[in-house]
């Protein structure tokens, strides 16, 4: 019987300024290919197959760099596939927003933004190439507030060049006080191919990153934003239930430039080439997962949330008592309190949680 | 007809890279005896790690029909020899099978130490030498030079040498004839008894030891029972043949004739070379000269990586035995990598050989521990012990005193790097012997310096220190009584046995410093602090600290993440499953050989 796909994520390649850090599939604000590109996603989500989604989330790029046009005409396709409950997400970039198209969003049903705010330090941000202001983060969180989308998250970034545990602080502080109700917080990564690898800009070493990550965890935990996944944090349980979605290993339908998707076993990547999109060659890779890949993912991202992995669910899945599986990782883990388990779960400590990846790995060798 | 005069046998000398094979290859193409399709470059040097390293590691002898200006067929037979300072003694048994030898000098290059030391085992073994220049096609040859140099620096005159070029086969046909011309032909009377020299052999599942042979007199048949002089074992010859380079058997060998013989024997540690095959029921009187039973000069242990593989690894060393008598070896246990072997090599190069084909050939992951040379230990009970593995040396307290071995080196060199080199020998804890000029611009520097100093690190430095230029063999010359003792490495407060080395005392506190220091950059942080000590008698003389890791997780997974993540797991489970487990710890199989690597004074 084949699952039913609950969630859909679009994206938006196109930005009006390419950020030094994000190594996403990015491309700077074409006319001649956006509206063409709204045109085959358009096209693509009329014909999904499913009818309601549980979430819907459009990333990017940057989703309001389109016109308010286009976005009403990609907004409006969408409005088919949303339900009463349905979460739907659109990531919002303070210097592209306007009244107009938040009143857009309104209209079709949007209930949940995004906004890449990543530091209110002036410095900072002109050192990632950032133009927004904390006034305009402020003005908008307001707006959003006012026309009732209250679901609101932003993101914050660690670890930058000249970055301090105090500066951070400070942003930590100011972000409890916004009238939001979610916080992402990632350690700076520089990928290959972002202008911060190009600069030869490092990372900062663990101890450091570590630091901060504590620093993050006690601030938000004692402003009533509690962890539920490594780096996402909210208050009244308003969790990104789209995000949940990936860490339950759940499936998931991806449209546009580079997207992700995962249908019926199935991982597909679609074309990172506009162009080629352009041209209705949309998936140019797919893989479909052997049991021993799903396990993996299903540890990987499980014990990445707050309350780990169901083992029932674990076992329901793959016929196979988590036990017996990771026979010798599993009992090392929980006796070095890396992780540690109750009658139905199995968790990843708070140590346990900053050493994931090494976790991952002792587990990945009993497979 | 058997006819002596007919036979010519002679060997290649070469420095690596002077273009040995390639001559060989043309050699072979010329006569006939390999069709131009069916040449794999450098046919002679048949396993794929020689070929890769371009050095022959395996001997091989080949038989060639070459139609003379005379008008006469010839029977040449081609015996390679091995191109390292490991291989000395073997080297010495192919060339005592021959008249006569090539020697083939790089016209760009002109003689190295190595071509030297292989030149006066050729000389020493009354062969005739045709001197041959090779690469003159290069713009950079200087043929003339390396004449002149050949003339005064070796002593050969070089009236007949012939200028070629392997590569394009220029002249090549000149060597053949002159093979013919120069190099005498074989003597031995065919009707005395049995003297049949034993130079090489290999393992055949089907008919057990391969001895390649050269008969110096008399003559041996198939069903003969031989005997082997030295190994004092007697064997019935099942099978007797020439490569050409296939195999042809034949019924009967003649004195002057080289070729393989097969007498269902089971052990090649039977077989040695140098050794001597005569006649059981009609002996000779006396075997030929030159015969030692080498020993291996430097033990390491050798561990599987998964410890699930001690088998395959016995299994695998068991047929790499079969092959390669030189290598011995003979289980043992590790506290820290459990069980192993410590296995004897004939120096570096041999032992790198072995550890790339096990991992090659046998698919085995491999930890090595630091290659140790044998030392003697004098007790004070009066008792000699030897000790290959210094986990093993006795309690201080007992030992009067610790001899170890020396090399005579002899390295030659441009001059303008002298100094330099011997100051390496000089750290190196080198006696200076003396030094010589060459020629106008090289010079030969004899030292003799504990094998040990060889080991850690020599070659690497006297490469670097002379820019690549310095060229190095070396002998073993005796035992003599040093300032030693064994240094132990704690890791997080165990000493790893596997990790022990038997130091100079005066500079142990350097060498402990530099070995903690790069313990601490090999070993990947744990989840613990991790601290690595050395420590001699108990007293620790040098500490750093691996610190822990505190954060190590993704930061960012969603939808396109995921997969890119696992994938980079998966290949970082890999690079684990590399790593040993020692106490605590742990550690990558590099990590124990890369103590050699290191340099005291960085």
């Amino acid at each position: 019987m084949k699952k039913k796909i609950t969630s859909l994520y679009i994206h938006i390649p196109f930005c009006r300024h390419l950020c030094d850090y994000c190594d996403f599939t990015k491309m700077f604000y074409l006319p001649l290919y956006v509206k063409d590109y709204i045109k085959h996603l358009v096209k693509q989500i009329y014909n999904l197959k499913e009818r309601k989604y549980k979430t819907i989330y459009i990333g990017g790029g940057t989703p309001t760099s389109l016109s308010p046009s286009l976005l009403e005409e990609l907004l409006k396709a969408l409005y088919i596939h949303k339900g009463k409950n349905t979460e739907f997400t659109i990531e919002v970039n303070p210097e592209t927003m306007t009244k107009k198209k938040l009143l857009i969003m309104k209209k079709y049903g949007v209930n949940r933004v995004s906004l890449g705010v990543q530091t209110f330090d002036a410095d900072l941000l002109k050192i990632i190439n950032r133009f927004h202001s904390k006034r305009q983060v402020v003005y908008w969180i307001n707006q959003f507030n006012k026309e009732g989308i209250k679901n609101i998250n932003i993101d914050l970034i660690y670890g930058l060049p000249t970055q301090t545990l105090e500066k951070f602080k400070k942003d930590l502080l100011l972000a409890t006080k916004l009238n939001i109700t979610h916080i992402s917080s990632y350690s700076l990564t520089v990928s290959k191919g972002t202008r911060f690898y190009n600069m030869k800009v490092k990372e900062v070493a663990d101890d450091i990153s570590r630091e901060y990550y504590d620093l993050l965890y006690k601030v938000l935990k004692s402003n009533g934003f509690k962890r539920y996944e490594i780096s996402n944090f909210a208050k009244n349980k308003n969790w990104s239930r789209h995000n949940l979605n990936y860490w339950n290993g759940g499936e998931y339908t991806g449209l546009g430039l580079g997207s992700h998707g995962y249908e019926e076993g199935v991982r597909y990547q679609n074309s990172t080439n506009i162009q080629e999109y352009l041209k209705g060659h949309y998936i140019v890779k797919q893989e479909k997962l052997t049991k021993k890949e799903k396990i993996e993912e299903y540890i990987m991202l499980g014990l990445r949330k707050e309350n780990g992995l169901n083992k029932e669910s674990f076992k329901r899945e793959f016929r196979e008592e988590i036990h017996c599986i990771f026979k010798n990782s599993l009992p090392d883990c929980i006796q070095n309190n890396l992780l540690c388990e109750t009658k139905y779960s199995l968790k990843a400590t708070y140590e346990g949680k900053m050493l994931l990846d090494q976790i991952l790995i002792k587990m990945f060798l009993d497979l | 007809m058997f006819d002596q005069k007919r036979i010519r046998n002679f060997s290649i000398i070469a420095h690596i890279d002077h273009g040995k094979s390639t001559l060989a290859d043309r050699i072979l193409e010329l006569t006939g005896s390999v069709d131009k399709r069916e040449m794999k470059d450098q046919l002679l040097d048949s396993m794929d790690l020689e070929r890769e390293r371009g050095i022959t590691i395996k001997l091989n002898a080949v038989t060639l029909k070459y139609h003379h200006t005379d008008g006469k067929d010839y029977t040449f037979n081609l015996i390679d020899t091995p191109g390292h300072v490991d291989f000395t003694y073997e080297v010495s048994r192919s060339l005592a099978a021959c008249e006569g030898a090539l020697l083939v000098v790089d016209a760009t290059q002109g003689v190295e130490a190595q071509t030297l030391a292989n030149v006066y085992l050729a000389v020493d073994n009354d062969l005739e030498i045709i001197p041959v220049i090779n690469k003159v096609d290069l713009p950079s040859a200087d043929s003339h030079h390396v004449r002149e140099e050949i003339e005064s620096r070796i002593g050969i005159s070089c009236d007949k040498a012939i200028d070629v070029s392997a590569k394009t086969g220029l002249n090549v046909d000149k060597v053949l004839a002159q093979i013919v011309e120069t190099i005498p032909a074989p003597s031995g009377d065919i009707n005395a008894p049995l003297k049949a020299l034993i130079f090489d052999s290999n393992y055949d599942s089907y008919r057990g030891v391969v001895i390649n042979i050269r008969l110096k007199e008399g003559s041996v048949k198939v069903g003969d029972i031989i005997h082997l002089c030295a190994a004092e074992k007697d064997y019935q010859v099942t099978e007797l043949g020439v490569r050409t380079p296939k195999e042809e058997k034949r019924d009967i060998l003649y004195a002057g004739e080289v070729g393989y013989l097969c007498a269902q024997i089971k052990d090649i540690k039977d077989v040695h070379p140098g050794e001597t095959i005569t006649l059981r029921d009609n002996p000779t009187k006396t075997p030929l000269p030159g015969y030692r039973h080498i020993n291996p000069m430097v033990y390491c242990g050798l561990y599987p990586v998964d410890s699930k593989k001690y088998q395959d690894l016995k299994e695998a060393l068991e047929k790499l035995c079969l092959n390669d008598s030189s290598l011995v070896f003979e289980p043992e246990t590790s506290q820290a990598l459990g069980f192993g072997f410590r296995c004897g090599f004939l120096g570096l190069l041999h032992m790198d050989v072995v550890q790339e084909r096990l991992e090659r050939e046998y698919k085995i992951d491999l930890i090595l521990t630091a290659p140790s040379v044998i030392y003697k230990v004098n007790m004070t009970s009066g008792a000699t012990v030897f000790i290959d593995n210094p986990s093993k040396l006795p309690d201080p307290t007992l030992i009067k005193s610790i001899e170890e071995p020396y090399i005579k080196a002899n390295i030659m060199t441009p001059k303008e790097y002298v100094g330099p080199i011997m100051e390496l020998c000089q750290e190196k804890r080198g006696i200076y012997l003396d030094l010589e000029y060459f020629d106008e611009t090289r010079m030969i520097l004899n030292y003799e310096i504990p094998l040990s100093e060889i080991v850690y690190n020599f070659f690497d430095k006297l490469k670097s220190y002379s820019k690549g230029y310095a060229s190095f063999d070396y002998e073993l010359s005796d035992y003599r009584v040093s300032n030693l003792a064994k240094m132990d490495i704690l890791l997080n407060g165990i000493p790893i046995d596997a990790l022990s080395l038997i130091v100079y005392k005066p500079t142990a506190y350097n060498r402990g410093n530099a070995i903690t220091r790069k313990l601490k950059e090999v070993i990947p942080r744990q989840q613990f602090e991790v601290p690595v000590q050395a420590a001699i008698n108990g007293k620790v003389i040098a500490r750093t600290d691996i610190k822990a890791v505190r954060k190590d997780v993704l930061a960012k997974c969603y939808g396109g993440d995921i997969s890119r993540k696992r994938k980079l797991l998966e290949k970082q489970k890999e690079g684990k499953k590399r790593m040993k487990k020692v106490g605590s710890v742990e550690v990558p199989q590099e990590a124990f050989m890369s103590l050699l690597a290191i340099d005291d004074d960085e």
